[in-house]
Formats: C-alpha cells, structure tokens, sequence
C-alpha cells in the first residue's frame, strides 16, 4: 500500500477536525440560553445591586477551539465570565461567588415560574457556578469583578479579578485580552479562510464575521486537545489545561497553510516556549509578562510531568504519518489517538473525496480541447 | 424570424448524445433544459440543472447556457455574467472555438463541458485547472 502524501494527509485531517467542531445546531441552542441569561443578570444585578454587570464567552468559547465531548453522551463546555462592575474593596471572593450563585438561583426561580420548558442544574464548583443543560451543555459562569490596575498589553480595561475557593488573594484575568492576543496572530490566516468562506457560499467578504471561519491553528488547537482529552479521559487532575496548549501552539505556529504541517510545526516546537523565571517553569501569558500560565506546575510537579508525557505521546502519534502507510492503516493508528467514531466518519469522507479528486484530476487532464472561461460586466 | 430547420435538425441531433437534456419550443422560441453531467470514464462526478437558450438569430448568436440549481455562485469570478448566464469563452474567440458552420454537438462537448469541469475543480480546489481562466471585462480580452 502506498503512504499518503502531505495533500492527503491534509484532507484526512481536514475531514478529522470537522469531526471535533460541536454541532451547529447546539451551539445555536446554547447561544440563546446564554443570551437569555445575559439580559435576565443585567436586570437584576440593576435591581437589586443598583450596579451594572456584563456576561461574556471566554476560553474556547470564545477562540473557536472548542472540541466536541468524547463520549457522544457527555456534553460540552460553554464558558462563560460574568463581571460585576463593582469595587474590589466593596466585596470579598466569598461575597461575590455568593452573591452570583443567589442570582442564579433567582434565574431559575423565575425559569420556573414563568413555565420555562427547561430548568438547568445549578451546581457550584471551586471557582466558577455550573448550569447544566441536561446531557447537550453546560454553561461553567465565572464571577469577576473589573481589574483596572494589571499590567496587560492589550485590552487593558477588560481585566478582571475572578473568585477561587482554593486561594485567598483574588486571581487575575483577561480573556477579551488573550482573545485579541489569539486572533492577532493569524489575522492573515482569518481573512483568507473569510474570502474562501465568501467564495464557496455567495457571499461578500465583508458580511462573513470573523468567528464564522475556522483557521488551520484553530483546527490544530482543536486535534491537540481531543487527544488530550482521550489520553487524560477519567484522570482530569493532572489534564494539561488548554490554554497552556493554545499559548505554545499559537507560539509555534508557522503560518502555514497545511493542518498536517501546522501539527508537525506545532509539535516540534512548542515545548521550546516553556522558560524558566527564577527555578520556576513559566508558560507566560503573552498579554501580562507576569502571569504565569503554569504556575500551578511548580505546585503540583505531577502536571508538568503530565503535560510533558502528553507531549512525547502525541509527537510520536502525530509526527511523521507521511511514512505511515495507506489511509487506512493510518486511520487505525489515528483511532487511538482521536476516537474511533471521529476517524472512521473522517475516513469514509476522505476516501469519497480522494475518488472525487482522482476524477477530476482525470477529467481535467484528458480535456484535448481547454477553452478559458471569461468574465464580461 | 426563429432558427432555420437545418439548424433545429442539427440541435436535436446532438441532444441524442445528451439523454437528460430535452429540446423545447415555444411559439418559435427554442430552449434546452435538463440535467448536465461532468463525467469521467461515465461515471458522474456532479449534476447542473441548465438550460440552454437558443436565440432567433442562432447559431450566429451564441446560446446561453444557465446553470439552475444553484451549485455554482453567481458571481463573475465564477464566470457567470450579471444576467445569469455562463461565461463560456471570451467573444472574439468564437471563431477558433465554435465558429458559425459548427454542430451544436462541438458546443456541448468543448465549451460547455470545458466550463462545468472547469466549475468543478474550482469547488473542489478553490483555485482554476491549469488550463486556467480569462480575467474580467477588457483584461481578459486582451489575453
């Protein structure tokens, strides 16, 4: 059997990361759950606060990496920041998470006094309030307070302050930033996925909005963290946390055009992004130079020593698959790392589109006659 | 004033080698439609719902070949002119490729077959075949 070439390989992993995107139709779904929320905390934080409150995406959500559950019964995370324009000296962490947790339980007193069809769950975690949507979503709303005082490089005035349980001093954050940060980086690539998108689907480019295209850094955020996820299924613990693969991913990119380079650009290089600041190990976050994304690594060594193993396990299941063999016998090796269900839909795709290819390639060159198809207006 | 018979004749003629395209007429008025199929080896690799509008003045004037289901945007740089109708080749090269005198058949099997294989490969590669494609307006005149 022959190996595959790099155009191949991309088209498998092209097919393969369409497979990891969360249905439309749920995100959909989720989208007006959460803009439903949205309104309901803005009224009443005036109401009962007299002060103002913003709820926003963050994290993937917000990134467009979002990766579809392993288990088709488990549900997706949809992450959102809910910011109470308050001062920091006018509230404690525990007021706040309290405070927000109160809101929420009105929310769904009034989801149920007013016939809602579907009442969440609302469940309290370690820094965040969880409202879960029976087995489609769930909506992981994480109190804040503005920080206007951090030392960010870019959307200074979206840091916040965020609760933790586990920690007494205040923890800072801006995901807004970090998404300007993302996007900055593939800029180019955004608008080259907008006018393909404008091409395929009749459309003027300016009327294509910017999270409406994937770009290939996003699919290949997206591949690395379904393995991931698959490698750390049932040990959550020590998972390595996504932005820490999304900061040396977006680090290592080289720009190309290829999924199938980007993996092999991303892979090769990212560990070279992890410094050492004082005998610590440091993922600094490319907005604030004195945060630190892997902080938590020197606390609990386990997490680097996890997030290093997965790195080793996924070069050797990523790099080099043009030496593999047949899409076949890839895809038996691909199983393991990304899902049996994600690659066998991916390859039965991938070999109707190699026919097709091969067909018009055929096609095209037995034409004896080409005639130049012209545009007159 | 419509098409003289011998050119009718010669249209029909060549439809037999196309079985899902049908001639139809209207008070003179003459018009193809059906299914095109980009082919290789016979096996079918996609389907255009066209019609093909045959004018008074035909052959002198060109047909126009519209592309009805939809599959290709109607947009000039997929070749498809403001008034719906496929850009097949630039004018002033109708006397190399189809000149007046020519069967409807050499119509349908280079123009009109260069142009759906043409569309295909550019859904499927986002880029023309190497045979490549005329620029706009005058540009594409001038090459």
């Amino acid at each position: 059997m022959k190996d595959l070439n790099l155009e191949q390989l991309d088209l498998l992993f092209d097919e393969i990361y369409q497979n990891l995107d969360v249905p439309k139709s749920l995100v959909k779904e989720a989208d007006l759950k959460y803009e439903e929320l949205s309104t309901w905390l803005k009224q009443d934080s005036e109401k009962n606060f007299k002060s103002n409150s913003l709820l926003y995406p963050q994290g993937s959500n917000l990134l467009g990496t979002c990766v579809r559950a392993v288990k088709s019964s488990d549900d997706f995370d949809y992450d959102l920041v809910y910011v109470r324009e308050i001062k920091k000296e006018s509230t404690t962490q525990k007021e706040l998470k309290t405070q927000v947790g109160d809101q929420l339980k009105r929310y769904l007193k009034h989801q149920k006094e007013s016939n809602s069809p579907e009442i969440p769950e609302l469940t309290e975690g370690s820094r965040c309030w969880t409202l879960k949507y029976g087995k489609k979503f769930h909506m992981d709303i994480l109190p804040a307070i503005p920080d206007l005082e951090g030392s960010y490089t870019a959307n200074k005035e979206d840091g916040i302050y965020i609760t933790d349980k586990e920690l007494r001093e205040w923890c800072t954050s801006n995901p807004k930033g970090y998404n300007m940060w993302f996007r900055a980086q593939m800029k180019e690539q955004i608008n080259e996925e907008r006018i393909k998108l404008a091409k395929a689907s009749h459309m003027e480019v300016q009327d294509i909005p910017e999270h409406e295209v994937k770009t290939i850094l996003q699919r290949a955020i997206q591949i690395l963290k379904r393995n991931r996820d698959l490698t750390y299924e049932g040990h959550k613990d020590n998972k390595p946390i996504s932005v820490i693969i999304t900061t040396l991913a977006t680090h290592s990119y080289r720009k190309t055009s290829s999924l199938y380079q980007a993996l092999q650009d991303i892979l090769t290089n990212m560990e070279s992004f992890i410094t050492r600041k004082n005998g610590e190990d440091w993922v600094t976050s490319p907005i604030n130079a004195n945060e630190n994304f892997a902080n938590k690594w020197n606390e609990f060594p386990e997490r680097k020593k996890a997030f290093m193993a997965w790195l080793s396990s996924a070069k050797e299941e990523f790099l080099g698959l043009e030496k593999q063999g047949s899409a076949i016998q890839l895809s038996e090796r691909l199983k393991k790392s990304l899902g049996d269900d994600t690659v066998t839909s991916a390859l039965k795709k991938f070999e109707e589109r190699t026919i097709k290819r091969a067909l018009i390639t055929n096609a095209v060159n037995s034409v004896t006659t080409p005639t130049k198809p012209h545009g007159h207006f | 004033m419509s098409p003289s018979s011998v050119a009718i004749k010669d249209v029909r003629d060549s439809l037999n080698s196309y079985p899902k395209l049908s001639l139809f007429s209207n008070q003179n008025v003459y018009f193809i439609k059906g299914t095109w199929e980009v082919t290789f080896n016979n096996i079918v690799i996609e389907e255009y719902e066209i019609k093909i509008e045959l004018s008074e003045k035909y052959p002198e004037e060109l047909p126009l070949v519209f592309e009805l289901s939809n599959k290709i945007p109607k947009k000039a740089d997929r070749h498809i002119n403001p008034k719906g109708n496929a850009c097949l080749f630039v004018d002033d090269a109708r006397w190399e490729i189809w000149p007046i005198g020519s069967s409807f058949l050499n119509f349908l099997t280079i123009p009109v077959s260069n142009f759906f294989l043409w569309q295909v490969y550019f859904a499927e590669y986002n880029q023309a075949p190497e045979w490549g494609e005329r620029g706009h307006g005058e540009k594409g005149i001038i090459q």
